[in-house]
C-alpha cells in the first residue's frame, strides 16, 4: 500500500458520490442502541416510571437492591476473575500456536489450521452440552475452574485468528538477522519478536476479554450457583421465577454494559478494527 | 542518437502523420494546478504535445509528474487549469468516457479475470460483439507474444508479462491518447530494456500521442520525442532529447542529465556568456554561464565526469587534486577525487589512476555550466 | 491492511529454519493448544456424537438413529428448525445487505471514522442478553419506540415488538450486524483502488464496475460474514427466549435442544439435537463457498504476482 500513500489517491468523495448516507445510517443504528441502553438505564435510576416520557422520580435503591439481593459484588469480582484468567490463558496457549502457524510450512498445516479455528464457527450447543456433562463427571461441573476451562474453547480460535496474520506480516529477516548476530531463539523471542508483537497481542487480548464476558451459552451450561458470570446472573433474574422487579434488573444490566464497554473502548483506543483483518494465508 | 531519431524529433506546430481515419490527438495543457491538503502537487503546468507525439514526464519521487498523469486520465480533478485534447476540453468528461489506454505502474490486472478476459475488458465496455472481442484480443495477445497465456490468471504470470498484459489491455481498445505511469520500474534491468524496446516498436507502428512518466532519464532519453521535466509540481524545461541533454537550463536538469558535479560559486566577473567563477579554498574555473546568471551571484557550477580532464600533477595549470578512489566500470574508471581546495569531484578516466595520486584537473569552459541557484 | 514493522521481501513468507530435513522441534509450541482444541473441543463433540446414537429408555427399543428419527417425527421439534431458519436466513441477509455499502464505502477513511466504526461496532459489548433486556423497555408497549410512533401518527395503537418473533429478529440484527460490517470491512479495505481505476479508464461506469471488479472481489469477503453471520444466528437462545416467545414462533433449535438436556434430562436426546444443529450449519457453509467459487477464483490482492 506504499505506493498508494506516496502518490495521493483521489479523495473518496469524488470517486464514491455523496457521503451523507454513512452519516446518517450510522446515527440510526447509534440511536438505536442508545436508546436501547438509555432505557435500561433510566428505568435503573426510577423508583416509578407508569408510562411516561421519563421515570416518575429517581433514586438509587434498586442498585443496592441489585447488589444485597443479587450478589452484584460477588458476581462482578467472578466475571472479571474469569474473563482475566481465560484470556491469560487463551493468550498463553494461542500466540506460540499462531507463531508456529505463521512461520512454518509443513504438511497438514490448512488441516491444522482449520481445527484451531473451528470451536469458533461451531454453535456453542453442539459441543458444550457433552463438554458440561463431561465436566460434571469431573467433578467440575459449577466451579468457577469449570467456567474458565469451558470459555477458554472458544477464546483460543480467536487468538489464533488474529495472531497468525499479524506474525505472517512481521519481516521474518528480523528474526535470520538476530539469529546471524548470535542470539539464541530464547533471546530473537524476547528481544526481537515480543516487543514487536505486543501491541497485536494487546489487542487480541482486550477482544478477547469482551468477548468472555458477553458469551452466554457455555458459561450457563456450566456454571453454578456460586460461578456465574454477570450476563448469565443476568438472564437468570430476567427469566427466573418470581416476581423481579424490572428496575433491579436494569441495574444489573447497566453495570454489565459498563463493564463491557469500559474494557471495549481501552480495545478500540489502542487498536483499529480494520486492522482486525481476519485472512490468513491459505 | 541515430537520424531516425532526429528526423521524428519535430519542433512545435509541425503535425506528425497520424493513423488514417483518427483524430489528431493533439493535446493542450494549461495552467494545471493541483493542490492535495497544503502540499502542492502541480503548480501552473502548461505544455503542448502534437498528434503522435511521445513524451516523457520526467523528475524526482513526488514532483508531481504521476499526478499530472492522474489528471489526463480524469482520476484527479485539478484545482485550476484545463486539459484541451484536439481542441475539446477534457473538464466535464468522466475518466470511464475519456477513451484513454492507461497502464499503471502496478500494472492494476484485475486477479479475478484471465488474460484474455482482462484485455478484453475495455472491448466488453464499448459494447464490441463478443466474436469480435475474441478475434481482437487473440491478435494483440499474439502481437506480443503471450497468446499461449490467454487462460492464465495475472497471479501465474511473471512480472513482464504481465506487464505486456496491462499493455495489451491499454492498446486493445484503440485509445486516442496513451498514458503510462512508470511502467518499467518494477521489472529487472534487463526486461526493462527488452520492454523499452517494445514500447518503441509500438509507438513507431501505432503513432499514438504517449505521456510518460518516468524517473529514469535513460529511458525517458531513448524513448521521448521530446521531454519535460517537473520539480516539485513546475514544469522547468521541455524540449527534445538532445537539447535538454546538452542545454540544460538549470542545474536540477543538469544534475538530472550526468552533471553529476555540482558545486555552489560566486561569479566575479562575466563576458558574454562566458563567466568566471569561484568557489571557497581559492578555486577559480572558467564557464559557461546560462540565462539568469549575473556578475556578482552566487550561482551553480556543473560539470560532467567525462568532461574534466585528469593529468598528472604539475604537468599542466589546473585544480591540483588527489584521488580517493577508483571504480572500474567496464569502459572506464570513475574516480572520486578531491581538490586541495576541498571540492569533491567525480571523474571518468580511461588511466586507472591509484589512491592518493596527486593529480591535476582541467575543465574546457564549453563543458563547465553555470547555472543561477535553485 | 496495516503493515506492521519491517515490509517483507517479495514471496518470502517461507521458515525460519532453513531447507534441512524436518525438524519438528520447531513445531512444538503448537502442542499445547493443539491438545486443549482435541481434549475439549473435538473429544466432546464426538462424544455427544456417540451419545447420539444410544437413546435412552422409550426411544433405546428404535435402534441407533431413534433420537433422529424422534426429532424429525414429532412436528413441535421438527418445527424448531423452520423457527430457526425464519430468523436467521433473513437476519444474515439482510445484516450483508446493508453492512456491504457500508463497509465499501469505509474503506477509504472519511472524517470521524473511528467514531463511525467505533459506534457499529459498540453493540458486541453489549451481547445478546443485555440487548434483549434493554429490548422489552425501549420497544415495549409503554417504550419510546412506541411513543415516538403514536406522536408521529404512524400508528394508533402501540405495536408489540418484544415477546415475539419481531422482538427476537430485531435483536438478532443489531447484535449480529457489527461482526458483519468488521469482516466485510477487513475485505473492502484490502481492495486495490488502481483496479477500479483501470476498470474506469476501460469504460466501466459505477454498475458495471460494481458487478465485474468490485464485487467478485468482495466474494470471499461476503461468503466468509455470510458464513459466520448464519452460525451466530441459527445458534440464537437467550434472546429467543428474553424477547421472544420461546414455547412458541421462536421455539429455537437451540432451546430444543437445551430442554432435551435440562428438563428431560435426556443427554442422547439432546446431544442429537445438536448434531442436528451441526449439520445444517455445516451444509449452509458449504453451500455460500460452493456458491463464492462460482463467482470468482484467484485472490484479492492486486494485479502484482
Amino acid at each position: 500500500m506504499s505506493q498508494i500513500l506516496a502518490r495521493p489517491a483521489p479523495r473518496a468523495r469524488a470517486a464514491d458520490g455523496p457521503s451523507w448516507w454513512v452519516y446518517a445510517a450510522v446515527g440510526v443504528f447509534a440511536l438505536l442502541v442508545a436508546g436501547i441502553f438509555l432505557s435500561a438505564l433510566l428505568n435503573s435510576f426510577a423508583s416509578t416510571w407508569f408510562g411516561g416520557w421519563l421515570p416518575d422520580a429517581y433514586t438509587t435503591k434498586w442498585y443496592r437492591f441489585a447488589i444485597t439481593e443479587f450478589d452484584l459484588g460477588y458476581v462482578l469480582a467472578i466475571t472479571i476473575l474469569v474473563g482475566l484468567s481465560v484470556t491469560v490463558l487463551s493468550l498463553a496457549l494461542g500466540v506460540p500456536a499462531a507463531y508456529v502457524l505463521a512461520r512454518q510450512t509443513f504438511p497438514g498445516r490448512s488441516p491444522l489450521l482449520l481445527l484451531l479455528i473451528l470451536p469458533m464457527l461451531v454453535p456453542p450447543i453442539t459441543y458444550g452440552i457433552p463438554l458440561a456433562a463431561m465436566l460434571y463427571s469431573a467433578r467440575l461441573g459449577g466451579t468457577l475452574t469449570g467456567v474458565i476451562i469451558v470459555n477458554i474453547v472458544p477464546a483460543l480460535p480467536f487468538v489464533v485468528l488474529i495472531m497468525t496474520p499479524f506474525f505472517e506480516q512481521i519481516d521474518p529477516n528480523l528474526e535470520r538477522a538476530a539469529r546471524t548476530l548470535g542470539a539464541a531463539p530464547i533471546q530473537v523471542f524476547r528481544r526481537v519478536l515480543l516487543p514487536i508483537a505486543l501491541p497485536g497481542v494487546l489487542a487480541a487480548g482486550l477482544l478477547i476479554l469482551v468477548r468472555a464476558i458477553a458469551l452466554f451459552e457455555l458459561t450457563f451450561l456450566v456454571s453454578g450457583a456460586r460461578s456465574q458470570t454477570l450476563v448469565v446472573a443476568l438472564y437468570y433474574t430476567a427469566f427466573a421465577a418470581g416476581i423481579r422487579p424490572s428496575q433491579a434488573i436494569d441495574a444489573m444490566a447497566v453495570v454489565y454494559m459498563i463493564t463491557g464497554l469500559i474494557v471495549l473502548l481501552a480495545a478500540l483506543r489502542f487498536i483499529n478494527p480494520v486492522n482486525m483483518v481476519i485472512r490468513v494465508r491459505q | 542518437m541515430s537520424a531516425e531519431t532526429v528526423v521524428r524529433s519535430s519542433g512545435p506546430g509541425e503535425a506528425v502523420q497520424a493513423a488514417p481515419g483518427r483524430k489528431i490527438g493533439r493535446v493542450e495543457i494549461r495552467g494545471l494546478t493541483k493542490r492535495f491538503g497544503s502540499v502542492v502537487a502541480l503548480s501552473a503546468v502548461d505544455l503542448d504535445v502534437h498528434g503522435g507525439e511521445f513524451i516523457s514526464l520526467l523528475g524526482p519521487s513526488g514532483c508531481g509528474k504521476s499526478t499530472a498523469l492522474n489528471c489526463l486520465a480524469g482520476l484527479v480533478d485539478p484545482d485550476a487549469g484545463q486539459i484541451l485534447l484536439d481542441g475539446v476540453d477534457l473538464a466535464p468528461v468522466p475518466p470511464e468516457r475519456r477513451g484513454f489506454g492507461v497502464v499503471f505502474q502496478s500494472y492494476a490486472l484485475f486477479p479475478h479475470m484471465t488474460v484474455a478476459a482482462n484485455v478484453a475488458f475495455g472491448l466488453e465496455m464499448m459494447g464490441v460483439r463478443s466474436d469480435a472481442v475474441v478475434r481482437r484480443v487473440g491478435q494483440a495477445l499474439a502481437l506480443v507474444h503471450l497468446e499461449d497465456l490467454g487462460d492464465r490468471y495475472p497471479a501465474q504470470l511473471s512480472g513482464g508479462q504481465q506487464q505486456r498484459v496491462a499493455l495489451t489491455r491499454a492498446l486493445v481498445i484503440e485509445p486516442r491518447l496513451l498514458l503510462m505511469d512508470e511502467p518499467l520500474s518494477n521489472l529487472d534491468a534487463k526486461l526493462r530494456l527488452e520492454m523499452r524496446l517494445e514500447i518503441r516498436r509500438l509507438h513507431q507502428t501505432l503513432g499514438l500521442t504517449t505521456f510518460y512518466v518516468t524517473h529514469d532519464q535513460e529511458e525517458a532519453l531513448s524513448l521521448s520525442d521530446r521531454i519535460a521535466l517537473i520539480k516539485d509540481g513546475v514544469l522547468r524545461q521541455v524540449g527534445t532529447p538532445e537539447e535538454v541533454y546538452l542545454h540544460p537550463q538549470s542545474s536540477f536538469v543538469a544534475n538530472f542529465f550526468g552533471y553529476r558535479n555540482l558545486f555552489p560559486v560566486h561569479v566575479d566577473a562575466m563576458r558574454g556568456d562566458r563567466a568566471n567563477v569561484s568557489a571557497p579554498g581559492n578555486l577559480r574555473l572558467e564557464g559557461t554561464a546560462r540565462s539568469g546568471v549575473e556578475q556578482g551571484m552566487d550561482a551553480v557550477a556543473a560539470v560532467r565526469p567525462e568532461d574534466v580532464e585528469v593529468l598528472p600533477a604539475g604537468s599542466a595549470p589546473g585544480i591540483a587534486a588527489t584521488i580517493e578512489f577508483a571504480e572500474f566500470v567496464g569502459d572506464a574508471f570513475e574516480c572520486s577525487v578531491v581538490a586541495d581546495a576541498g571540492a569533491p569531484f567525480v571523474v571518468r578516466t580511461s588511466a586507472r589512476w591509484v589512491r592518493g595520486a596527486q593529480v591535476v584537473l582541467r575543465v574546457d569552459p564549453d563543458r563547465l555550466l553555470v547555472f543561477p541557484p535553485e | 491492511m496495516q503493515r506492521a514493522v519491517g515490509t517483507q521481501a517479495s514471496g518470502d513468507t517461507g521458515p525460519v529454519t532453513s531447507g534441512a530435513p524436518r525438524r519438528w522441534g520447531p513445531l512444538l509450541p503448537i502442542a499445547p493448544a493443539l491438545l486443549l482444541v482435541l481434549a475439549l473441543f473435538v473429544y466432546p463433540f464426538l462424544y455427544g456424537l456417540n451419545l447420539s446414537v444410544h437413546p435412552l429408555g422409550a426411544l433405546a427399543k428404535g435402534g441407533m438413529l431413534a433420537n433422529y428419527a424422534a426429532f424429525f417425527g414429532d412436528p413441535r421439534e421438527r418445527t424448531s428448525i423452520w423457527n430457526t431458519l425464519r430468523l436467521a436466513v433473513p437476519v444474515t441477509v439482510l445484516d450483508l445487505v446493508l453492512a456491504l455499502p457500508l463497509a465499501y464505502r469505509l474503506r477509504r477513511p472519511l472524517p470521524g471514522q473511528r467514531v463511525i466504526t467505533g459506534l457499529l461496532v459498540i453493540p458486541m459489548t453489549l451481547g445478546t442478553v443485555l440487548l434483549a433486556e434493554g429490548m422489552i423497555e425501549f420497544f415495549g408497549p409503554a417504550g419510546w419506540v412506541n411513543k415516538l410512533l403514536l406522536a408521529l401518527h404512524l400508528i394508533t395503537t402501540p405495536v408489540q415488538f418484544v415477546h415475539n418473533y419481531t422482538g427476537v429478529f430485531i435483536s438478532l440484527m443489531i447484535a449480529d450486524f457489527p461482526a458483519v460490517f468488521l469482516v466485510l470491512l477487513g475485505y473492502a479495505s484490502g481492495l486495490d483502488p488502481r483496479l477500479e481505476q483501470a476498470a474506469r479508464t476501460l469504460g466501466a461506469g459505477w454498475w458495471r464496475r460494481l458487478r465485474r471488479v468490485t464485487l467478485p472481489l468482495l466474494a470471499p469477503g461476503i461468503a466468509a460474514a455470510a458464513a459466520l453471520s448464519f452460525v451466530a444466528t441459527f445458534s440464537v437462545f437467550p434472546s429467543a427466549v428474553l424477547v421472544g416467545e420461546p414455547a412458541g414462533s421462536t421455539r429455537v433449535i437451540a432451546l430444543a435442544a437445551w430442554q432435551a438436556a435440562y428438563e428431560q434430562y435426556d443427554y442422547p436426546r439432546a446431544s442429537a439435537i445438536a448434531m442436528v444443529m451441526a449439520a445444517i450449519e455445516l451444509l449452509f457453509v458449504a453451500a455460500v463457498l460452493a456458491a463464492r467459487n462460482r463467482a470468482y477464483q484467484g485472490p484479492t490482492i492486486g494485479g502484482r504476482g
